[in-house]
């Protein structure tokens, strides 16, 4: 079976990405409970796709190709993507917050269009400055956003 | 831990409040042996079915057998892909949060 790397071990990654951390170092970074840190530690270790060095976990600079691509593998991005934004989409219809998810249905013509993708250009600018290492993993926000033609979708929706 | 554990566990996780009274209403099983059972008895096969028959109608797992073989046999390859994914990603995230089947040898704090 494929190795279906979840959020939380990506999470653990991306933090080990910064720079190499100990247990406490994750768990402060990560805020995840550190037994539940502990076990992912010991599957990405025992994958190679972590080492310990001095003390510490580091990412494993010479993974094989094989590795790198099922860490990319469509069909479990899929899914990771699908776990994240369902999190917005839920806190959004069942807590009402607000700001977690929002979808709008609308029709653009031409000139609309421009002025949209001008204001996703700038949006996108913005949010592409920033500052890409942040010291706590866990303070991250998540900004998602995109577009589908409506038809496309319900096509898809009832042909998959 | 034995199936046996595993599912008296399991019974304990979805009916905290259950007496020896409740669960022994709930699976025709006398009270006394249930009593026994819950210190570590071991149980009969029929003991057994009438306890997971109980936990399958709580988690209404025979709607989820049913289905997913019709699943099974209906749905597109993608579709069944994509489903069984997320089955795959919820059942690895529980099992790294209880215990690690490979064993911790050492971690650094």
């Amino acid at each position: 079976m494929k190795y279906q790397i979840t959020l939380v071990e990506r999470m653990i990654l991306e933090s080990l990405q910064i720079k190499p951390k100990n247990l406490n170092e994750l768990n402060m970074c990560t805020k995840i409970e550190k037994d539940f840190i502990r076990n992912i530690l010991t599957d990405l270790v025992s994958k190679n796709l972590i080492i310990s060095r001095e003390n510490k976990y580091q990412i494993n600079k010479h993974l094989d190709q094989s590795m790198i691509n099922e860490l990319f593998n469509k069909d479990f991005l899929n899914v990771e993507l699908m776990e994240m934004t369902q999190f917005c989409i839920k806190e959004k219809l069942y807590h009402k917050t607000e700001k977690a998810f929002k979808m709008k249905k609308v029709h653009m013509n031409e000139k609309e269009k421009k002025i949209y993708y001008g204001l996703l250009y700038n949006l996108e600018s913005f949010l592409d400055s920033l500052e890409k290492k942040p010291l706590t993993t866990s303070d991250t926000t998540i900004h998602f956003w995109g577009e589908g033609n409506y038809g496309k979708i319900i096509n898809h929706y009832i042909n998959a | 831990m034995n199936t046996q554990q595993k599912l008296v566990e399991r019974y304990k996780q979805l009916f905290p409040k259950d007496t020896f009274q409740i669960i022994s209403n709930k699976t025709n099983i006398q009270i006394t042996r249930v009593f026994r059972i819950f210190n570590g008895s071991e149980m009969k096969i029929s003991e057994y079915l009438k306890f997971q028959e109980v936990i399958n109608r709580k988690l209404n797992i025979s709607d989820f057998q049913t289905l997913s073989q019709q699943a099974e046999n209906e749905l597109s390859e993608e579709k069944l892909s994509f489903i069984k994914n997320q089955i795959i990603s919820a059942l690895k995230i529980k099992a790294l949060r209880t215990t690690n089947e490979l064993g911790v040898t050492k971690v650094y704090a």
